[in-house]
């Protein structure tokens, strides 16, 4: 009878866990853990006063756009300033609020908050052109030295993607979203993969999203289980009151890094980090809010400190990921 | 606050050869957060570049006045923070006026969440505030006043 007691609740037990499935590994098991390898810029100098955007190249050359000094400026590796360039205007190289940075391998492509169109520069940091799109552009990626993918500010009955090429002629449209969306929920934050897919995160909506390169959706994950943007009155206008995604980038390992906003736990600092399936693989705090998070083809992983005056590189190293030990290995090699 | 007040006085008293003199001068106070806002700081921007240099160096005092953690601390980094993205902002615009940093927000209540631009008369007595942007009518006569 007593053996009964202890035999029958064991059988079920094992038979639960068989039927429901052992534990996963969760995301609590992985763990992604930086060290720092370079800080540029301090309150002391004048190396950066509020940078925005990042691009960086094979050679591991660091590309900025500062908004406060109107320029862009090119760092190497060790965080030296070798060169800068603009000033305030709309002239050729000129900035009146530069914003995104794209690098692909010899062209940097800058944006403006203020001026339509995306500026074209060598490595150098030589103006090369100005591509002419009659819309302000919000984000950009390089695809190759001559394509281009845009999101520009622009009402559409159904939000996209411009693929343009180095004239400004649109070569393809990946549209995401619904039609008809609220002002501003259509503000994505996007990265290629190299696959030729895209991965975007709103940026007022809890929404992240991967699309085939001909835009069909492959999913769609929400990470805070907040179902519908709140609204506030600016205005005559109603627009998003919470930022929930601030910035995303691909790693050399596939996975995608996501910046949260409003609704993290600590806003502006909490990455969450997916497989190239959308299952959340661990989360992990910068040490400071940082409104961008970059990649470059090391898997360094470049964030923002001291309110802009500072730009952190850190080592990403994994720990607990499938077929890795603390490493930082890349599978594919890309910009 | 009164110490702080009478202190800031003293300030733009000895910053501000004009102050001290007795001419007409203004006060140009602005909210730290306009300074990385683009379409906030363009008014202010655009009022500077009307301004001569040389009204801009004997008759403009800027105040800046803080916003966000740690008002009113001297050493506080966020204050530090402020006065860098200042510093490099008056250096790519050719903004040739002194500024301090109003660090007990003495000026706030004054802007709300802008820009202001605050005329003396010669005896040190306010005559009029400005909310910017200004009119071009607002910015004759802000440049009727510091000109006289």
């Amino acid at each position: 009878m007593a053996l009964r007691r202890v035999i029958i609740p064991t059988v079920l037990a094992v038979l639960g866990l068989a039927i429901l499935g052992f534990p996963r590994r969760g995301p609590g098991a992985r763990r992604v853990v930086l060290e720092e390898v370079l800080s540029i810029g301090s309150l002391d100098d004048d190396l950066l006063y509020q940078w925005v955007g990042i691009g960086v190249d094979a050679e591991g050359f660091i590309y900025v756009t500062d908004a406060m000094d109107y320029t862009l400026k090119k760092f190497d590796g060790r965080g030296r300033l070798l060169k800068k360039t603009g000033g305030k205007g709309q002239g050729p190289g000129e900035f009146m609020a530069p914003r995104a940075l794209a690098c692909s391998a010899n062209r940097l492509f800058v944006t403006d908050q203020n001026i339509p169109g995306v500026q074209v520069f060598d490595k150098e940091l030589r103006f090369l052109k100005r591509i002419p799109l009659n819309l302000l552009v919000t984000e950009i990626a390089a695809l190759s030295d001559d394509r281009l993918a845009c999101k520009t500010f622009e009402l559409q009955p159904r939000p996209q993607i411009l693929i343009v090429d180095g004239d400004g002629r649109t070569v393809s449209t990946i549209s995401y979203g619904e039609r008809d969306m609220p002002i501003m929920t259509d503000l994505v934050d996007f990265v290629p993969a190299p696959d030729g897919s895209f991965y975007i995160a709103y940026s007022h909506l809890d929404r992240v999203e991967k699309l085939s390169g001909e835009g069909r959706l492959l999913w769609t994950k929400s990470l805070f289980g907040v179902k519908k943007a709140r609204m506030e009155k600016v205005s005559t206008f109603e627009v998003p009151a919470d930022i929930a995604f601030k910035d995303v980038a691909l790693d050399a390992r596939g996975n995608l890094f996501v910046l949260g906003g409003s609704y993290s736990k600590n806003r502006g600092r909490d990455v969450y980090v997916m497989n190239e399936d959308g299952e959340l693989l661990a989360t992990f705090p910068l040490s400071e809010s940082s409104h961008c998070l970059y990649i470059d083809g090391r898997n360094c992983l470049y964030v923002r400190a001291n309110e802009g005056v500072t730009l952190k590189k850190y080592r990403i190293i994994y720990e607990g990921f499938a077929g890795t030990s603390r490493e930082n290995s890349p599978r594919f090699e890309r910009l | 606050m009164c110490v702080a007040a009478f202190s800031l006085l003293l300030l733009i008293l000895g910053v501000l050869p004009s102050a001290a003199c007795g001419d007409t001068f203004c006060l140009l106070v602005m909210d730290s957060e306009s300074l990385v806002c683009s379409p906030c700081l363009d008014p202010l921007l655009r009022l500077c570049r009307a301004l001569p240099v040389l009204v801009q160096e004997e008759r403009v005092l800027g105040v800046l006045v803080p916003r966000g953690p740690a008002q009113g601390s001297e050493d506080s980094p966020h204050i530090r923070i402020i006065e860098k993205k200042l510093s490099g902002l008056m250096q790519a615009n050719d903004l040739r006026f002194p500024v301090l940093v109003d660090r007990f927000r003495v000026f706030g209540d004054l802007t709300g969440r802008g820009s202001a631009a605050v005329l003396f008369d010669r005896d040190r007595r306010l005559m009029k505030k400005y909310i910017l942007p200004l009119s071009s009518r607002q910015l004759e006569e802000l440049l009727d006043a510091l000109l006289q």
